[in-house]
């Protein structure tokens, strides 16, 4: 039998055809395992977070009404056990003590940016090391610190001790983010404002700056929703206040520190009114997280 | 010859002008950001140099001590070993969870999830992702912990009959509960993250890959995999600092250090970690004590620096490999 050319091209390219084949099925086998073992970390992710947010709802959501937002904490009587008041002195506590901190920070965290960004030498990679370092730290620690050369110093505690704890987190954080928004402008900006005679300080005031602005805000954001639920320095610095109160100079109580409070005394109302406050506390983070995510969207349309 | 000199003189004339009238003008400007250094480094170098003045006394204190085997800090019983090691053990734990889970949920969401779902899915993850770690411990106080003792622990040794890592006593409280609750908290930081540097490999890759007929297993582990690692050592770098670091969620969730067992050598053993130490202990501060707890804030920092450093390296390393 006479083998022709043109039989002899079929055959290989059926032979291709079905090596190849079998290869794909072998791999596409392969695959699927792959897929269900993707699955499978979702679906063993979701459990135990629905359960949280599953929580959050179900215990949490009956907390909330208006006097447990206006109402201030209160010794329940004999008669009414549940009647343990609101949360309205820990709003107001972790609200100014988060103002004053941002009020610190932010303006520190946009200079301090500007000037690692403006200043290319040794020391200011050194200083961004510092900062980065910082961004790391566990925050318990500057919780210890606040506690030993505030607290013990003075003998006293005050609502103002928490804010200052806290721009030990929010300025790193907020220096980090605002260096790579500044550094995400372009720098055929800044080079052709400077080559049309500009001032290095009008050029980052009037050009970088409001570039940069609106990444500036996010990274802010991320970083006052990440200050908001810290717990550790705060909690052993502003002393207590079942009052609602707007003076910095006063002891004061926190969302955080009212969770902390009730999780450790044990009643078991209210370690069950710990999920309405932290239903307050995640509205708040998520707040700001929002507000930040809202001007990220806003800086990747431009 | 002198008309090159001419423009030179020209050009150095215009330059010096510029530079003299520019840094004339903008004084005030590199005044106040050179003030803003100098008071940031002041206040780093304050803080510093308070640590070490608070720590030195309290490493004096505990002495060789502080590799002792107990930790009994109102009995001046300063052996920081337990800690250290449920430091180590709590967070290894929660990495050995959170890190395959995470990324497996992070390839999940960028290739399985349905387009529809999954913005709703991503956004989730970060919220979830910044959720205060307090919030975390509530749920491991009132709803893990019951789970634990009731169904978990009785199941898991009457399956394995005691065998270890599941022998010995349940106090309620230790070391399986503290590693869950640090492994639920770090999981969407790790997913969130991971998910961030997965949704931006180029197109190009993974559809050149796809059109070459590799199949998704194949793309994910030969091109996204790949392309992602030094994102990827970087979500999990973040989510190591946050669990070693971890205070509150834990402070209410080990148990504690006991004389019994102060090892973190079995999953249901109670323990304590620095950080939560810390927390503990700081109500009872008085003096000298006090800078022992500072001697624990320098370890942990040594531990998380020490981590962030490997990070770093892992990151460089794989960037010259690409170079």
């Amino acid at each position: 039998m006479t083998v022709t050319v043109d039989s002899l091209h079929t055959n290989s390219r059926d032979l291709v055809r079905a090596t190849a084949a079998a290869s794909y099925k072998r791999r596409e086998r392969r695959s699927r395992v792959y897929t269900v073992f993707i699955g499978l970390a979702l679906a063993i992710a979701i459990i135990p977070l629905a359960s949280i947010i599953d929580d959050l709802l179900g215990k949490g959501l009956p907390f909330i009404s208006w006097s447990f937002l206006t109402k201030n904490v209160q010794q329940p009587t004999f008669f009414h056990p549940q009647d343990v008041g609101g949360i309205a002195n820990a709003i107001s506590g972790s609200l100014i003590i988060v103002g004053l901190a941002v009020a610190i920070s932010v303006p520190l965290a946009i200079l301090l940016a500007f000037a690692i960004v403006e200043f290319k030498n040794k020391v200011m990679t050194w200083v961004l090391l510092i900062v980065e370092i910082f961004v790391g730290l566990p925050s318990v620690v500057f919780g210890i610190f606040a506690y030993v050369s505030l607290v013990l110093v003075s003998k006293t505690f005050h609502a103002y001790y928490g804010s200052l704890a806290l721009c030990f987190i929010m300025v790193p954080v907020s220096t980090v983010n605002s260096v790579a928004a500044l550094r995400s402008v372009p720098a055929t900006l800044t080079e052709a404002g400077l080559s049309l005679g500009a001032r290095p300080s009008r050029v980052m005031l009037r050009i970088v700056f409001p570039a940069a602005l609106p990444r500036i805000m996010t990274g802010i954001f991320l970083a006052l929703s990440r200050t908001v639920g810290e717990t550790a320095p705060v909690l052993f610095v502003v002393g207590a206040n079942t009052l609602v109160n707007w003076n910095l100079n006063k002891q004061s109580d926190t969302l955080p520190g009212t969770i902390w409070n009730n999780l450790n005394q044990g009643s078991p109302y209210g370690q069950l009114e710990c999920w309405g406050i932290a239903l307050v506390l995640i509205a708040f983070v998520f707040f700001f997280n929002i507000l930040g995510r809202i001007f990220l969207a806003r800086a990747e349309k431009k | 010859m002198s008309s090159i000199r001419l423009t030179e003189t020209a050009n150095d004339l215009v330059a010096g002008q510029g530079r003299k009238s520019l840094a004339g003008n903008d004084r005030l400007y590199r005044g106040v950001l050179v003030t803003v250094v100098g008071l940031v480094l002041a206040v780093v170098a304050l803080f510093a140099f308070d640590l070490l003045k608070q720590a030195i006394p309290g490493f004096r204190l505990a002495g060789w001590g502080i590799f002792g085997t107990t930790w009994s800090f109102a009995n001046g019983q300063y052996g920081a070993l337990p800690l250290v090691a449920g430091t180590l053990v709590t967070t290894a734990l929660a990495l050995l969870f959170a890190v395959p889970v995470g990324i497996g949920t992070a390839l999940a969401i960028v290739y399985l999830v349905p387009q529809r779902f999954r913005l709703f899915v991503s956004s989730t993850v970060e919220l979830l992702a910044a959720v205060p770690s307090i919030v975390y411990g509530i749920w491991g106080v009132l709803t893990m912990e019951s789970w634990l003792s009731n169904k978990a622990f009785p199941n898991l040794q009457h399956w394995f009959h005691g065998t270890w890592p599941f022998n010995g006593e349940w106090a309620g409280q230790g070391i399986a509960l503290g590693s869950i609750v640090l492994a639920i908290m770090i999981l969407p930081i790790v997913t969130a993250v991971s998910r961030d540097v997965i949704a931006s490999v180029p197109k190009d890759l993974t559809e050149g890959a796809l059109s070459l007929g590799a199949t998704r297993s194949q793309v994910i582990r030969k091109v996204v995999l790949p392309t992602c690692r030094n994102g990827i050592v970087g979500a999990v770098t973040l989510a190591t600092g946050r669990a070693l670091g971890e205070t509150i969620a834990l402070a209410t969730l080990l148990g504690g250090v006991t004389l019994r067992s102060p090892w973190p050598d079995r999953l249901f053993a109670t323990g304590s970690t620095l950080s939560a130490e810390i927390a503990i202990d700081i109500g009872n501060i008085a003096g000298a004590p006090g800078n022992v707890l500072f001697a624990l804030a320098v370890i942990l920092m040594i531990i998380v620096g020490g981590v962030t450093y490997a990070g770093r390296v892992i990151v460089r390393n794989a960037q010259r490999k690409f170079q």
